[in-house]
């Protein structure tokens, strides 16, 4: 394990990777959920089409993840402990 | 079994004396869904038109309406005996039915609460005069005003002052019963908005005093009496009502229904189209089904009638074709949307790949454990969707042990582990995402299937491409050491890239991005697991240490409390996630969906 600044510095930037990818998924999602029920309620047929719009920024979030795991790891190795 | 039931359109041609007997046929066989032709008329240019309505149809809704609004305004009984009424005569028994009794009851019943509502009110106005013993017949004059009414008691002597400001005003006070104060003021008619100003400022509220009364004592007997009198006529009323019911209730209902099943009969002739002597009716039914529903009208109709199979433009309705097991999984898999009749039903697949995946989320044998039981209880419990949502719930069940077994889990804690959560992150990750490639894998295989059955070679040969480019991808991802396998995946990825442009054009090739975002997605189901473990490990530390003293109950609360949310987070989080995967993921690889539920021309079960 790498220790020092650098060390927390990086971990610091695998918190900011989850949580601004959070933060804008649920903002996009904020958007497209409101529009989207509002959509169902003129349309109730159009349930698939609005389900896949509001999940299409999720993927976003799951990057984060890859890019924080893969700071974590690139800190420690497995990084493990760190995730848990 | 992968697919729903094939569906055939007939066409059937029969004499119009024989048309009662084939509605009523195709009603109690409930086999055919009938299309509506009305719209098609157009292209006989006036040979045939459309049908209309059985002649009994009038009479029937007629009396329909009637026993509905008989129906609607008798009590609910339950002491009756079940009846059960005869088709043949259902319209004649409706007809002796009498409706101007009960309704006659119902008006005047309803009238009478009215009258003793109105009672009510006159009779509290009635105590409050009662406390001044004045007749009020004299309160009558040409020069003056009189207020005869209440004030809140808390407001009365503010309200006095005022009025005392007014000349020659007098006012005379009693208190009532309900602690308000009853006044009764005169002033002279110049003074009278003056002093209806001072009053209403305190929250006066007049009473008109009723006409030809004269003192209020004598009122307010009259007003018990007509009470008295009326409350025995409600009483009378509604017994009467309530005996009718008893006798008549479970009757109405019965040739409600069975009206309701001639009414149906009489009216779908709507859609058929007719000539002079001949009608024609056009409809779906399931293939296998057909000589049946031939058989059947041979024995209703004889020679009069003629069945035949015609090729019709237009999407057949969907009829799902899964054993009673996998069937209890429809409710979900197709909650998108049901697919068309001519594309796979993917509740097959759907019940099988589901579970794995849901127990790969949740991974815990306990946990499992507690779904397994929730699922077998609701199966064997509950009824309609909830008992096929129990049977769901099993297998789910199943598999969360089987992959608890594998992480080694238990309520948070690990034991001996195959593959650690918590400790082999990289390998969890791995094996979500070999997971996806090969669901996805499973998904574009189906999609070249759908692809060669309608006969699009192109988009079928983009299919395997795709499937190809996920097998590329895996092998430059696992074999990156041997030269050889490198260059292969290469030369393939490159190959079926080609493929794609070809087969789906510049969108296609647009869409290779969002395939490696789609395998990525497949995370979600490591991520998901981690922060259940995440946050049952934080929560093991707050395990209740009763030698800390007070402090343990808090503690202990946190523990108890957070376990429990952790449970709830982990078995519905799974089912989320995991739906999304099949709905969004999966299902894009191959699925249309789109289409309309068989509905067939049938007698309705009674609930």
């Amino acid at each position: 394990m790498v220790e020092g600044l650098g060390t927390g510095l990086a971990a610091i930037g695998a918190g900011i990777a989850i949580g601004a990818g959070a933060l804008g998924t649920a903002m996009v999602q904020s958007a497209i959920g409101s529009a989207g029920v509002g959509a169902l309620a003129e349309k109730p047929q159009v349930f698939t089409q609005v389900l896949i719009y509001l999940v299409i920024p999720e993927t976003i979030v799951i990057f984060s993840l890859v890019v924080a795991y893969l700071i974590i790891s690139m800190l420690g190795g497995a990084g493990a402990e760190a995730v848990a | 079994m992968i697919e729903p039931e094939t569906m055939a359109s007939v066409r059937i041609i029969g004499s119009r004396n024989s048309i009662d007997a084939v509605i009523t046929e195709l009603h109690k066989t409930g086999v055919i869904e009938i299309r509506d032709l009305s719209a098609e008329i157009k292209k006989f240019e006036g040979a045939i038109e459309q049908d209309s309505p059985l002649a009994k149809f009038e009479p029937v809704s007629k009396q329909l309406v009637k026993l509905r609004g008989i129906e609607s305004i008798l009590p609910k009984t339950k002491k009756t005996a079940k009846i059960e009424a005869s088709e043949e005569n259902a319209l004649e028994e409706a007809e002796a039915i009498d409706e101007r009794t009960p309704f006659e009851w119902h008006n005047e019943l309803e009238n009478t609460k009215k009258q003793l509502e109105a009672l009510k009110t006159e009779l509290e106005t009635a105590k409050k005069l009662c406390a001044f013993d004045t007749d009020f017949s004299k309160l009558e004059s040409k020069h003056l005003t009189f207020f005869i009414g209440t004030i809140p008691a808390r407001h009365f002597e503010e309200a006095k002052k005022k009025l005392k400001k007014i000349k020659n005003a007098e006012t005379v006070a009693r208190k009532t019963p309900d602690g308000e104060t009853a006044v009764i003021v005169a002033v002279e008619n110049s003074q009278s908005v003056e002093a209806m100003q001072a009053l209403s400022a305190h929250a006066f509220n007049r009473i008109t005093v009723p006409q030809g009364v004269n003192r209020p004592q004598a009122l307010l007997a009259e007003l018990h009496a007509k009470t008295h009198e009326l409350e025995k006529k409600r009483i009378e009323l509604e017994s009467k009502i309530t005996e009718y019911a008893e006798n008549n209730y479970a009757k109405i209902k019965s040739l409600v229904k069975a009206l309701e099943t001639q009414a149906e009969r009489a009216g779908i002739t709507t859609n058929f189209v007719r000539t002079k002597n001949l009608f024609v009716l056009e409809g779906w039914v399931k293939e296998k089904e057909y000589h049946k529903l031939k058989l059947h009208l041979k024995q209703a109709a004889g020679e009069s009638v003629i069945v035949e199979k015609v090729k019709v433009k237009g999407q057949a309705p969907t009829s799902l074709n899964n054993p009673s097991m996998v069937a209890n999984f429809e409710d979900l898999a197709t909650f998108v949307s049901l697919p068309k009749s001519n594309e796979f039903d993917p509740t097959m697949l759907y019940a099988f790949t589901f579970p794995i995946i849901y127990g790969m989320m949740l991974g815990d044998i306990a946990y499992g454990a507690v779904v397994l039981l929730l699922g077998l209880a609701l199966w064997l419990k509950a009824s309609g969707p909830i008992k096929r949502f129990g049977f769901v719930l099993v297998p789910c069940g199943v598999w969360s042990i089987i992959w608890g077994a594998i992480f080694g889990e238990a309520l948070g804690f690990e034991f001996h582990a195959v593959i650690s959560r918590v400790e082999n992150v990289p390998m969890l990750l791995g094996l979500a995402i070999a997971t996806g490639a090969l669901h996805l894998l499973l998904g574009f295989t189906l999609g070249f299937f759908k692809e060669i059955k309608h006969n699009n070679t192109k988009h079928a040969a983009a299919k395997l491409a795709w499937a190809a480019v996920i097998i590329s991808i895996g092998v430059l991802a696992l074999f990156s050491s041997s030269q050889t396998a490198m260059i292969g995946a290469a030369a393939m990825l490159v190959a079926s890239i080609a493929v794609i442009g070809w087969g789906e054009g510049l969108m296609g090739l647009v869409e290779i991005p969002g395939l490696i975002g789609n395998i990525l997605s497949y995370m979600r189901i490591a991520a998901v697991g981690l922060a259940s473990i995440a946050l049952a490990v934080i929560l093991n530390q707050f395990t209740p240490d009763f030698s800390m003293g007070i402090i343990a109950i808090p503690m202990t609360i946190l523990f108890v409390g957070g376990h429990a949310f952790n449970i709830f987070l982990g078995i519905f989080e799974p089912f989320v996630q995991g739906s999304r995967l099949h709905f969004v993921e999966f299902y894009m690889k191959f699925y249309e969906g789109g289409g309309k539920p068989f509905t067939p021309f049938s007698v309705k079960k009674s609930k």
